[in-house]
């Protein structure tokens, strides 16, 4: 996936300015950023629902050469959070996503998704009845229905997920990471829009920072994520792989998968 | 120990897959096919007139003649008006319900949001200033120049509503409410301006067209309704898939393959063609695209794949019922059908508001 020069204007604000962003099949890459930075915006971009100036391709291919269709089975977007217009049940939504995919009507998919999301046993739930959180990995769920290999006809499938795991508990947010690593591992590509430095320092490969629309840093986390660079981007003094005296008690996710 | 421990496979999948609700509506069509054939024997074997239908059967059965009047009453008069009946229904509430699929909202109804106003302006447009129009135009519409303009007028009023009330792919339901208002008025100002300037002939026909009754039905109707309105059914059945995803968000239905400016464009053809078309035949009734669809989706959920079959079955079968209220209730006299629905459907309508009022307080 490549998007080169990427700009982007809404209203008189602009809000992408010349962001090159590469990732590579069999790696996780993360976008981070503080608030306001223009990390969704990048993702937004990137998938085709915001128009922008630059060039966009997908497996070498120009993402405007791609049929609704033929994308829908090679990629699949989580957006940050989904309200449903009707009461559909979990299995009902994650079944729009198998049909949206490769092996649609498959009888067993949905269940082997929603096992995989850690919510086996909801699938006759109503899906406007569940927590946050429920409802964003069900939406998980989904995305992993329509594209449930990581790679296909051998191309690298993708997955595109905005802040993926901003609503859940940290044991969720470990599982939610881990399937996106074993969609990585499997040969696909997987990019996220990532709050959490720590979630993002396991799991991605690389690390793209964005700071008011620029691009402030791009490469492997252990390079990327410096203690100048950060303290400069967040506005606020931060430094890495640092236990700093007297401070009671901290929980890092590292410990669960250490 | 482990194996009490154990629960049993048969419960274990009952536990993880629920009933299909697909399975449920499938049930549901053929109870609903039932009922509307049982509505329509009802419709034909009473009214106004005391001839049997079972002695004209029995007759028709052994080869015997007619009489003249059992002639009329059963061929002339009942059977087109059922027919007409039965596919003003499937319209209305097949329209309702892809047009709360397309607004993302249950309250979204065709009657309600000014797009029968606009419908009923192009029809009253047509029998007051068609006219106007050349002969040889006129000779080649026909009586479609009815129905045609009130589709037009149907189509106008949907694209002018979704312009206003949606934008980025969000409808707002208060600015969709309040704009159907607005519409309404407006059709209804311009409607009444062309009454005005009407002569007596066409007073005449408009006091026939705007009774908003059946009692009007004739086999010519029903075969200019007919085909538009099955087209449209059937044309809706196939954007069911993509107004599933549209449940989820717009961006979402385009990253699951739909093309989404192409379905809603089809969407609102639709529900014009078959709004436009019944207006032209009946006139204004209102609720059947609230009710049946809300009665559906609590019965077996709102997938339109099974829905909006299943909202024409029921759409036919309760519009035969209200008919045949307003025909007996004060017979020999008729009440307006649309005095029926409302009836029927304005306390639907209010309990739904009651229920959801997340729905307008956003």
């Amino acid at each position: 996936m490549h998007a080169d020069h990427i700009s982007l204007t809404i209203g008189k604000k602009q809000i992408l300015d010349d962001v090159c962003f590469t990732a590579r099949p069999g790696e996780v890459s993360a976008i981070v950023g503080p608030n306001g930075s223009g990390k969704s915006t990048l993702l937004k971009a990137m998938v085709g629902e915001l128009p922008c100036d630059g060039d966009l391709t997908l497996n070498g291919r120009s993402l405007q050469g791609y049929k609704p269709w033929e994308l829908s089975s090679l990629r699949g977007v989580l957006p940050q959070a989904t309200t449903l217009a009707f009461p559909f049940t979990v299995l009902e939504v994650v079944r729009l996503g198998l049909a949206a995919g490769i092996d649609a009507n498959h009888p067993d998919r949905p269940f082997e998704a929603l096992a995989r999301v850690d919510l086996d046993g909801y699938a006759g739930r109503l899906y406007q009845e569940l927590s946050g959180g429920e409802q964003q990995r069900v939406q998980l769920a989904r995305v992993l229905a329509q594209v449930g290999q990581p790679r296909r006809d051998g191309h690298p499938c993708w997955l595109f997920l905005d802040e993926p795991v901003s609503s859940l508990d940290i044991a969720h947010q470990l599982t939610v990471m881990d399937l996106a690593r074993e969609f990585a591992v499997g040969g696909g590509g997987v990019i996220a829009v990532m709050h959490d430095l720590n979630l993002t320092a396991m799991y991605a490969d690389h690390v793209h920072v964005m700071a008011a629309g620029h691009t402030a840093g791009a490469g492997p986390a252990a390079e990327v994520l410096t203690d100048a660079r950060l303290s400069d981007v967040y506005g606020c003094p931060l430094r890495t792989g640092i236990v700093p005296p007297d401070v009671g008690v901290f929980v890092l996710p590292q410990t669960a998968r250490a | 120990m482990v194996a009490l421990s154990e629960p049993s496979p048969h419960s274990l999948t009952d536990q993880a897959r629920p009933l299909d609700r697909r399975i449920l509506a499938r049930r549901l069509s053929v109870l609903l096919v039932g009922l509307l054939a049982i509505a329509v024997v009802i419709n034909l074997a009473l009214g106004a007139s005391d001839i049997s239908l079972w002695g004209a059967l029995g007759k028709l059965l052994s080869g015997e003649e007619l009489t003249t009047l059992e002639r009329v009453v059963l061929w002339d008069i009942r059977l087109p008006r059922i027919i007409l009946c039965v596919l003003v229904g499937a319209a209305l509430a097949v329209s309702g319900a892809v047009m709360q699929g397309l607004f993302r909202n249950p309250l979204a109804d065709p009657g309600l949001v000014g797009v029968g106003a606009g419908a009923g302006l192009g029809a009253i447009i047509s029998i007051v200033l068609g006219g106007l129009l050349p002969v040889g135009l006129q000779s080649l519409f026909g009586s479609y120049v009815t129905p045609v303009a009130a589709f037009v007028g149907g189509w106008g009023s949907t694209l002018v509503l979704y312009r206003v009330s949606t934008r980025g792919g969000r409808t707002s339901v208060a600015t969709m409410l309040l704009a159907g208002i607005a519409l309404g008025a407006l059709a209804g100002a311009v409607s009444g301006i062309l009454v005005y300037m009407a002569d007596d002939q066409q007073l005449r026909d408009l006091t026939f067209w705007s009774m908003g009754s059946l009692a009007g039905a004739t086999w010519e109707k029903s075969m200019i309704a007919g085909p538009v309105i099955l087209l449209a059914i059937a044309g809706s059945t196939w954007l069911a898939h993509g107004l599933n995803c549209l449940a989820l968000g717009e961006a979402a239905a385009a990253h699951m393959g739909i093309p989404v400016q192409r379905m809603k464009n089809a969407a609102i053809f639709s529900v014009a063609a078959a709004t436009g078309v019944a207006v032209a035949a009946t006139g204004g009734i209102g609720f059947v695209g609230i009710v049946v669809p809300h009665v559906l989706r609590l019965a077996t959920g709102p997938d339109h794949g099974t829905l909006l079959p299943n909202a024409a079955l029921l759409g036919g079968a309760l519009l035969l019922g209200a008919d045949l209220i307003s025909r007996t209730i004060i017979a020999p006299a008729e009440l307006p059908i649309g005095i029926v629905t409302a009836v029927l459907g304005a306390p639907v309508f209010l309990w739904i508001l009651l229920k959801r009022r997340g729905l307008v307080d956003q």
